[in-house]
């Protein structure tokens, strides 16, 4: 009862929120895209003096070998998107997949499945990210994301087995089986809009999560390698002239910290959507 | 459970099928005869799991020192940092978490919940440059970095430089985990049981103690064993911000010089304790809450 | 003067009215019925009556339960009243128990508080308790009385509930949409054990439902809601046999058609 009186004002600030949500990430996208076409500076020249405080010539100032961090920046975010919409593409195909199949598997199989994936997602992400990029030795963009994508797999696959469990244990499933309805088609027709919204709203949040992880991987120099400017591997850079130049290591931080905060507040955003009967979830 | 059990005492294998596909890549710079990495792989297993029993997990090839101990060594600071940081997570964020539900309506309940969405969008190791760069480098209060030389024999100092690490991995779980207590909590105040306590003359109070804790903590349980392993990992990438001799430069010095027992070693120590953490804290779970005791496999 | 007496209580959030004006009056020993669809008010009335809204719900008007105003009281005096005057049996009894504690530790919380209350030795209670099983009709209550909720089944749940309610022995009985998540049989089983109890205790019993029938059969004035206004009150004989109100009317059409297609004598 309470519930329900408490929502329209809630309603508002919720919504409100996910506009912001929306916003800071698609000033991120729009970026992005941009940084196929246009860039103020090109991103090797070192023309710039080094370590520049921010001016009205270089927005962000230039980092130790003379570059435009502001380009570095805007690339940064390019780099972000790609891995984390990447790697949550991967983990989000074989993930559902396997949690499906687990689902409709012989119990036998089934408890196998849940027990690999209950071990898979007691490891966090980076370090199943770290132990692949590891074993695939070498670093770089690709090997990034699919070391992600394998660690959000895992998540997902539990997730997707879960909710699948409980769709199917459902009457209106039976009535379909019964109706002469073959289990591809349930699938495709029942299920999957079924458990959607609830697996979008982790994609969502697997995002998030991703953009940190990665920069967390170039931090620690198992990520991208140059030229490709991941934010952590600018951070890194950052930290060793962080007395004389502290903007080198704050801005890079500042990009990561909108877009992750938009990422999930959007996230919020779409559960509501989901399901409006939850409390103030932020 | 029982099944449960037995795969998670496993754990060499999910390190040593990753690291099987490494070590052939490796083959190429290794000492192959020290490895054996010419043998078949199915021998090359047996040989680990051997030498595992023995606690034997190989010889560097960089410093030709044992791994074993090296690893020993570096726990010593890994293991209090992740501890401390835990500690103080934990202290931040159950109060915190608990206001922000209780006093959702009120302005301080809000903007906690405000900064705990800043807390999670925050890469671990950037806050520890910020603090950095506040503390060490602006007010020098505190080392910018590195250990004592002689380790925990200079007790002061050692907890000087830890400092620092263990605010900004504490800072940065708190927040995560103050959501997860925010919402127990949540679903606590508004549920039906505290409401029959009350009707049937309880006091608030009393019922919240009676009835509340026991049920908030049992979602917190499992929760917090994924929190430890993520401050364990936490504490690996932060000795990065920090120059700390931990568990993490060992990886990543492992890896850039292709020192494949050492990078192994730490793999396979790193994912002993992460899944050892999942299982008590399963086992804890089980114990608090009865519901979980009947069935066969773990997780509902 | 009755032992529950509302008057005019209108209960609204964010300016909008939930129930309107409301009264009735439920004397010693008495039954009264409350009838509505969903969303009629009438849980809230029962939440009202106990001083248990919550936060952003508010009453105004009167409620005098056992000579005291509940509207506007101390938590504190409500605290004293909820538990000795009045006691609660809810709709959903798996989330109304505590589903860590065993059922028996729960049966023994309420009875506790009458125990010091009245200044009873305290050895008599794990007595009490298997005595209460008993009196709601469980089976092995040493059993039971060692489970836990998920345990045992809704019917027996709530009885458990029903148990935990008497040891209160309250002057009030206010059963919420006591049968409503149970199935046919069980309603009819705790139905009868409601009644017989609460004739053998003398307590008055204030019975919220939107099943007519159910109600009907338990109560003896009755005082049916709609949107939040009472539209119809007096004895049950003469609400259902001639109602006065349109809605009631069809209420109890919809009520005698349901049973004679199911070949139910009215």
């Amino acid at each position: 009862m309470s519930a329900v009186a408490a929502i329209p004002a809630r309603k508002s600030r919720r919504s409100w929120l996910f506009a912001i949500g929306l916003i800071l990430v698609g000033i991120n996208v729009a970026v992005a895209l941009l940084t196929l076409v246009w860039l103020p500076y090109d991103p090797s020249s070192t023309a710039g003096g080094r370590l520049e405080a921010p001016s009205l010539l270089h927005w962000a100032g230039t980092d130790r070998l003379g570059r435009d961090l502001f380009t570095q920046i805007m690339i940064g975010s390019r780099i972000a998107l790609m891995v984390g919409a990447g790697a949550v593409a991967i983990g989000a195909a074989i993930g559902v997949t396997l949690g499906v199949l687990s689902a409709f598997a012989t119990r036998l199989l089934d408890d196998a499945f849940a027990a690999a994936f209950d071990i898979l997602i007691a490891f966090p992400t980076l370090l199943l990210a770290m132990l692949v990029v590891a074993a695939s030795d070498t670093a770089s963009l690709w090997s990034a994301i699919v070391a992600l994508g394998i660690a959000i797999s895992a998540i997902v696959a539990r997730l997707t087995r879960i909710l699948a469990k409980r769709v199917i244990g459902m009457d209106y499933i039976t009535a379909a089986r019964t109706s002469g309805t073959s289990w591809p088609r349930i699938v495709v027709k029942h299920v999957l809009p079924n458990i959607w919204p609830t697996l979008l709203v982790n994609f969502a949040l697997q995002f998030g999560l991703a953009v940190i992880a990665e920069a967390s991987l170039s931090y620690l120099g198992l990520g991208a390698p140059p030229p490709n400017a991941s934010w952590g591997r600018l951070l890194q850079e950052a930290q060793g002239t962080v007395y004389t130049a502290p903007f080198g290591a704050i801005a890079p931080g500042l990009a990561l910290l909108v877009l992750v905060i938009g990422i999930n507040l959007s996230a919020d955003g779409l559960r509501d959507i989901g399901d409006p009967t939850r409390r103030g979830s932020r | 459970m029982v099944l449960f059990a037995l795969l998670r005492l496993l754990p060499g294998d999910p390190a040593n099928a990753l690291l099987g596909v490494g070590a052939t890549a490796q083959q190429i710079a290794a000492a192959k005869a020290q490895v054996g990495s010419d043998l078949p792989l199915t021998e090359q297993f047996v040989r680990f799991v051997s030498s595992l029993a023995r606690f034997d997990l190989g010889t560097s090839f960089v410093s030709q020192a044992p791994v074993g101990a090296e690893i020993l060594d570096r726990l010593t600071v890994t293991i209090p940092i992740t501890l401390l940081s835990f500690a103080l997570a934990i202290v931040l964020a159950v109060p915190l978490g608990i206001v922000a539900a209780v006093k959702a309506d009120r302005w301080y309940g809000g903007v906690i919940s405000v900064v705990s969405q800043l807390g999670i969008a925050i890469p671990v190791f950037w806050v520890g440059i910020l603090l950095v760069t506040a503390f060490a480098i602006n007010i020098r209060l505190f080392p910018s970095g590195g250990f004592p030389r002689h380790g925990w024999a200079d007790p002061l100092g050692a907890l000087r430089s830890l400092t620092l690490p263990v605010l900004t991995i504490g800072i940065v779980m708190a927040s995560s985990l103050l959501r997860y207590v925010r919402s127990a909590t949540q679903d606590v105040l508004g549920s039906d049981y505290l409401r029959t306590a009350r009707a049937l003359g309880s006091g608030y109070t009393e019922a919240l103690l009676r009835h509340g804790v026991r049920n908030g903590v049992v979602p917190i349980i499992s929760i917090l064993g994924i929190e430890l392993a993520s401050t364990f990992l936490g504490a690996v990438v932060v000795e990065k911000v920090f120059a700390l001799p931990g568990l993490g430069s060992m990886l990543l010095l492992g890896i850039s010089q292709r020192d494949y027992p050492n990078v192994q070693g730490v793999l396979f120590v790193s994912t002993l304790l992460v899944l050892l953490i999942g299982f008590v804290a399963d086992l804890v779970q089980r114990l608090v809450d009865p519901r979980l005791r009947d069935r066969a496999v773990g997780s509902p | 003067m009755s032992l529950l007496s509302v008057e005019g209580l209108t209960i609204s959030t964010d300016g909008r009215a939930l129930v309107s004006d409301l009264s009735f009056a439920v004397g010693a020993g008495e039954r009264m019925g409350l009838i509505g669809e969903s969303g009629s008010g009438k849980s809230l009335t029962a939440m009202a009556i106990t001083g248990l809204l919550p936060r952003n719900i508010v009453a105004s008007g009167s409620i005098t339960l056992d000579g005291q105003q509940i509207i506007g009281a101390s938590e504190r005096s409500l605290g004293q009243l909820r538990g000795s005057a009045t006691a609660v049996i809810f709709q959903e009894p798996l989330t109304a128990l505590d589903p860590l504690m065993r059922l028996g530790r729960q049966i023994e919380e309420p009875l506790r508080r009458r125990y010091r209350r009245e200044g009873l030795d305290p050895k008599a209670i794990k007595n009490e308790v298997l005595e209460l099983m008993e009196r709601v009709a469980l089976p092995q209550p040493e059993r039971i009385a060692a489970a836990y909720p998920y345990e045992v089944s809704g019917g027996q749940r709530q009885r458990v509930a029903i148990a935990m309610a008497l040891a209160c022995r309250p002057k009030l009985l206010i059963a919420d949409e006591p049968t409503t998540a149970l199935d046919v049989t069980t309603q009819a089983e705790i139905l009868k054990l409601l009644d017989s109890l609460v004739r053998d205790l003398g307590m008055a019993l204030l019975f919220i439902s939107h099943d007519l029938p159910v109600v009907a059969n338990v109560v003896d004035r009755l005082t049916v809601l709609r949107n939040g206004k009472a539209v119809e009150q007096g004895a049950v004989r003469d609400v259902l046999g001639a109602p006065k109100n349109p809605y009631t009317r069809t209420l109890v059409e919809a009520a005698r058609a349901f049973d004679q297609a199911l070949g139910r004598t009215p």
